[in-house]
């Protein structure tokens, strides 16, 4: 899965004499166009702002949200906020990991274990976590640690299915080498069934981080923990539109900053992986 | 609609090209692929062009069906400038797997071009079922593209072809991809295409026997940028058959003057006198 | 035959129920609080659906998911072919809607709900606004997907712009929309829970969140429940749908 990613970068490298280069091809031109863009919706939305085309307390003017956000950089508050999400939403991404990844490599391994659980799975799968949050408050009350429970329930199913898949995939013939010879149980995980799923674990990783920031700002907003989500129901309460939504706008930076990293650490593997592949190594 | 019988008498468009030339501009590079194409194409004739892999063939190709615009020289169709497809040709790609629409069945495929001309829904099948007759696959209407063997989805983007009334056919390496039992089929098709309703046609291929068993004329492209390096008339008649047609020693004669032709200008190999 | 196909069916069925049966037994001494017994949460089952008060909070959800859903798909695809078939709006366009489906939707929902009112309207619009990406993005996906031999097939035999549209480049991107619409499914069920629960007079996630408020916790675990079901048999149901739709693309691929 992964990899039609990683061939659909290198092409795009590549330069064939094909069709004439247009403005648009060049770097300048793609920047000028999108800047000419985001111009053009600033705009707008001064002038809807301005006109009140929608009630106040959705849409503040642009400049009010860019002095808040700029306001936020600068306070102590919010940086805090966001290392509250953040803690919560790693906190229950790194359960995750520890329960999902050799739960994954294990059930992908045993097929007998797999179809067992397929429907559980499936049902976990499409479950809508943040419906558990009026149980798990009853249970757990208002705490960092029912929140974790909530990001770790939440993204469990993205890592599990991932790497299951990723182990399912390990070629036959190197498993049935590594048993054959014997190769103890341990070293088998960690040196051949581990590297083989690793991509497709990270492809979940990937996953499962946004899906960690949502959920801890969900549960922020609607369960009162403190973090991103409360201070922004918060300032939406207070009439502070302009704060809301540079709020808004700061978890949607941190979603994508979060996914790019992952992203490069994902693309990095996938090479290291390749490589490997090349040298003759595990298949996929 | 123009019935079959009298589709080469109603109409009598041939294809002229002169000084055709196409270049690229890639960061402010110009890349020419190739300049002075000449050709005519006369109803009921079957011309091949042929040369190398990566000379220009289908660019060139493309040029012939207005699917691009040429930088240099014209194109002329009956009497009037080609600059867009026209109803009057018919295009049969390379890729008939990507061609054929996997969503529809044999004969939608075909109806489709039909269906955009406004064609009502009974005439339009009969015009597809036609169309199937004459490649062959009468009764595969109702099959679905990937349910058919590479040589009959060819057919059926050749029944297209012939069901959208097209008076020439462009033929992009069409029997590329098929293995060779089925390519010797689909060249006799071609060939009978052509006698029984009067077709024009022009095959691009990389293939000198094929060039030579089908054509009247072949006109090899060659060099780096391309151009047209020669014309040869190929006096094989109009009955050929696989067996005897290749065996004639005309046939030998042209093929080796057509390979003659294409090494003289291709870099991996020495210049040989002619 | 039969019995291996029924073999198949027991080996996914066996370690559910047998959990369940577990957690009827397991919990039906239970004098915790927070963990009624199944047996409870079974009977809050059944006189809430007696009284009329589940089906109407069930069905209100449901509504909005739908009308949330369709509008999102409408717009996702619509606009998605738009953008889509233009390299130059696909290549500028693609940093700002990967930034737009970046932003964490939920977060919209005190906004929206705070200036619009409980209201289901403004939920059916949270649903949509949230819905849409997965959709607006994958249509452009696929769009730009689609082989370019089909396009050259397109402009050689003169299709109208509008059956092309309708046979050619809808069906071709079909595959795509549909996976996009798979997630939106998903993500339309969670902001219907989570805007429900933060703002509303009714649906399921007002029924869940008011039976806490009073304390019925057998209401509470029951609703969630229901939820999960809702959410399963939503993605069941697509997924028959979608079989049906791209039988072709299936039988094409084996």
């Amino acid at each position: 899965m992964s990899s039609v990613n990683v061939t659909r970068r290198m092409t795009r490298a590549v330069r064939i004499p094909g069709p004439d280069t247009v403005w648009y091809d060049r770097r300048i031109g793609r920047l000028l166009g999108r800047l000419a863009v985001g111009i053009i919706v600033l705009l707008l939305w001064w002038v809807s702002a301005e006109l009140e085309l929608m009630p106040r307390a959705i849409l503040p003017t642009p400049l009010s949200v860019l002095l808040a956000f700029i306001g936020l950089l600068g306070s102590s508050a919010f940086w805090l906020a966001v290392a509250q999400t953040l803690s919560a939403a790693l906190s229950g991404l790194g359960l995750a990991l520890v329960v999902g990844v050799p739960l994954g490599l294990v059930l992908g391994l045993v097929p007998a274990a797999e179809r067992s659980t397929r429907l559980l799975l499936d049902i976990g799968r499409s479950f809508p976590v943040i419906a558990l949050l009026p149980v798990l408050i009853l249970v757990l009350g208002v705490t960092f640690r029912m929140e974790v429970t909530v990001v770790f329930l939440g993204v469990l199913w993205p890592i599990l299915l991932q790497t299951i898949y990723g182990s399912r995939r390990l070629d036959p013939v190197v498993r049935d080498t590594t048993r054959s010879y014997r190769i103890n149980l341990g070293l088998r995980f960690s040196k051949v069934l581990l590297p083989a799923a690793a991509p497709f674990t990270m492809t979940g990783v990937r996953v499962a981080a946004s899906i960690a920031i949502l959920l801890s700002i969900a549960v922020e907003i609607l369960g009162r923990t403190p973090g991103m989500g409360l201070s922004l129901g918060t300032a939406q309460l207070e009439d502070r539109p302009d704060i809301s939504i540079a709020y808004l706008f700061a978890a949607g930076f941190l979603g994508l900053g979060l996914n790019t990293l992952l992203q490069l650490v994902e693309d990095r593997l996938l090479v290291w992986n390749a490589r490997g592949d090349q040298a003759g190594g595990a298949g996929q | 609609m123009t019935t079959t019988e009298t589709r080469g008498a109603v109409k009598d468009t041939s294809l002229y090209v002169r000084g055709l030339g196409k270049t690229y501009v890639t960061n402010g590079e110009p890349h020419e692929i190739f300049h002075d194409v000449e050709l005519t194409v006369s109803p009921g004739e079957i011309v091949s062009i042929v040369g190398p892999s990566g000379v220009g063939k289908t660019t060139l190709l493309r040029c012939l069906a207005g699917l691009l615009k040429p930088t240099e020289g014209e194109i002329r169709i009956g009497d009037r400038a080609l600059t867009d497809p026209v109803p009057e040709l018919g295009v049969v790609f390379q890729d008939y797997s990507r061609s054929l629409l996997p969503w529809m069945r044999s004969r939608e495929n075909i109806a489709l071009p039909l269906e955009s001309k406004g064609v009502r829904r009974a005439e339009r099948n009969r015009l597809a079922e036609e169309a199937l007759v004459s490649v062959g696959l009468e009764g595969s209407g109702q099959k679905y593209p990937w349910q058919m063997s590479g040589g009959m989805q060819q057919r059926v983007a050749i029944a297209r072809a012939l069901a959208y009334q097209s008076e020439i056919l462009l033929m992009d390496e069409p029997f590329a991809s098929v293995d060779a039992q089925t390519r010797f089929d689909l060249e006799d098709l071609s060939l009978q295409l052509r006698s029984q309703l009067d077709l024009s046609i022009v095959i691009v291929t990389h293939d000198i026997d094929e060039a030579v068993y089908l054509a009247d004329r072949v006109v090899v492209l060659s060099g780096k940028p391309a151009s047209v390096v020669d014309v040869v008339d190929v006096d094989l008649g109009s009955e050929r058959d696989q067996i005897t047609t290749r065996s004639l020693p005309e046939f030998a004669e042209a093929r080796t003057r057509v390979l003659r032709q294409i090494r003289r200008l291709d870099s991996h190999h020495p210049a040989e006198t002619s | 035959m039969i019995a291996r196909r029924a073999l198949g069916v027991l080996e996914q069925l066996w370690l559910p129920v047998l959990l369940v049966v577990w957690w009827w037994f397991a919990s039906a001494s239970s004098t915790s609080p927070f963990f009624p017994p199944l047996q409870e949460i079974w009977g809050s089952f059944v006189s809430e659906l007696d009284s009329g008060n589940l089906a109407n909070n069930f069905w209100s959800s449901v509504r909005n998911i739908g009308v949330g859903l369709l509008v999102a798909i409408i717009l996702g695809v619509a606009i998605g072919t738009l953008v889509g078939r233009s390299r130059a709006a696909r290549t500028i366009l693609g940093p700002y809607l990967q930034f737009a489906r970046s932003i964490p939707q939920v977060a919209l929902i005190p906004i929206i709900i705070g200036a619009f009112g409980i209201t289901p309207v403004p939920k059916i619009w949270a649903i949509s606004f949230a819905c849409i990406w997965p959709v607006l993005l994958n249509t452009i996906d696929g769009i730009r997907a689609i082989d370019p031999a089909v396009n050259d097939m397109t402009r050689s035999y003169q299709i109208t712009t509008r059956l092309g549209l309708m046979k050619v480049v809808l069906p071709a991107t079909l595959p795509q929309i549909m996976a996009g619409i798979r997630v939106s499914l998903a993500i339309a069920v969670i902001v219907m829970v989570v805007s429900e629960i933060y703002g509303a007079a009714e649906g399921l996630g007002y029924f869940i969140n008011h039976a806490k408020g009073l304390f019925k916790t057998e209401a509470t675990w029951m609703g969630t429940l229901v939820v999960g079901v809702l959410g399963y048999a939503l993605s069941a149901i697509f997924l028959i749908i979608e079989k049906r739709v791209l039988h072709w693309y299936h039988e094409s691929a084996k």
